[in-house]
């Protein structure tokens, strides 16, 4: 295998890995859809400027 | 002021408070207002589903570009056929390895896509909602009080202001109430006294008794002396009855109905008895005792109460 193949490859495969990592890291961060709406309610009355 | 007879259209309900925000692209001001269309420009609103969607969509493309992009480039810079053909394989394994982590993982991506989205846009958002505000103000002006109170009604989804919860009650003041309607009243109760939510509720104890729950009825009692005063002890009395709904608030506001027990009419205090005789195990504090005294006083000789005489 040509020098170029390995260098080529080894780049795909740390994108991959990388995309991997990302995606695993979003998954363990995601809640839930009540979390979400706890949040924003949360936000949006803590300034209380709106009446 | 006479007050106005109207139709209040129901609810929309959505799984989630959040699926209610929608968002004008041309002004690029969001709503959580029942409305289709835009009240500046009357373009159609996208609903937040759609707008992560959206958004979700050009961040794949734009991936799916810088993939396609590198594996070109080194396809294309392969200095020999066997190269060629070799990186032609490894990107397609490549594509489709990239391809597959994508769907296994679009779930929680879109979740995420969202949650960035609302921070993002929570000024926005805020300056959304402060707008629907106004324009229930303007609503109220005009005295258009229906269109005015379903605003409201959405706004308050998301705020949960003593000054909104006030405004709405202001508005429900002004409206003939009719059991069809669909009221509330536990989430207006505000943290402090105010005598328009105690005319609100007092009016829906009126309507619909089971609206008046514990937390309601918690309230008048904290408030007790200030609702005397301008109320009259009738509302107590009558917010006293609607306790005994339930052996549960029964036994809760045990205390509260003893004092009132008295004024009561004759079917509630048979109700009472009824639950306190079917219940004698049950810690009933000083009220059993007050009940039996009453029935001894006033009920001796009536029949319904006969087997309540010892
Ligand atoms: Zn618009």
């Amino acid at each position: 295998m040509s020098i170029y193949s390995i260098v080529f490859t080894s780049i795909l495969v740390v994108i991959l890995i990388w995309k991997t990592y990302k995606l695993f890291k979003n998954k363990r961060n995601s809640g839930d859809f009540e979390g979400i709406d706890d949040e924003l309610v949360i936000m949006l009355n803590e300034g209380d400027s709106i009446g | 002021m006479a007050k106005q007879a109207v139709q209040l259209s129901k609810k929309k309900r959505t799984k989630y408070r959040f699926q209610k925000l929608k968002m004008c692209k041309k002004c690029n001001r969001y709503s959580v207002l029942k409305d289709q269309n835009c009240s500046k420009c009357g373009s159609a609103y996208v609903g937040i589903d759609r707008l992560v969607k959206s958004i979700f969509k050009n961040r794949l493309f734009t991936e799916a570009m810088w993939i396609l992009m590198i594996v070109s480039i080194g396809i294309v810079a392969a200095p020999t056929v066997q190269t060629l053909y070799y990186s032609l394989v490894a990107g397609l394994i490549f594509c489709i390895s990239y391809v597959v982590l994508t769907f296994v993982f679009m779930k929680s991506e879109f979740f995420i896509q969202l949650k960035r989205l609302l921070r993002a846009d929570f000024k926005k958002i805020q300056a959304g909602i402060q707008f629907d505000s106004e324009l229930a103000k303007a609503d109220v002006k005009e005295d258009r009080l229906a269109p005015a109170y379903e605003k409201l009604r959405e706004i308050g989804d998301f705020i949960n202001s003593d000054q909104l919860k006030i405004r709405r009650v202001m508005v429900l003041n002004e409206i003939i109430l009719r059991s069809d309607m669909e009221l509330e009243l536990e989430p207006l109760i505000p943290s402090s006294y105010d005598k328009d939510f105690v005319q609100y509720a007092l009016e829906v104890l009126r309507i619909n008794r089971t609206l008046i729950t514990k937390k309601c009825i918690a309230y008048f009692i904290h408030y007790r002396d200030a609702i005397v005063i301008d109320f009259g002890m009738d509302s107590l009395i009558a917010v006293a009855g609607t306790a005994l709904r339930m052996k549960l608030y029964i036994v809760e506001f045990s205390g509260f109905i003893e004092e009132f027990l008295e004024y009561f009419p004759k079917e509630r205090v048979l109700r009472l008895c009824n639950i306190l005789y079917s219940n004698p195990d049950v810690d009933w504090g000083g009220l059993s005792e007050k009940a039996k005294q009453l029935v001894a006083m006033k009920y001796h000789y009536d029949p319904d109460f006969k087997r309540f005489v010892s």
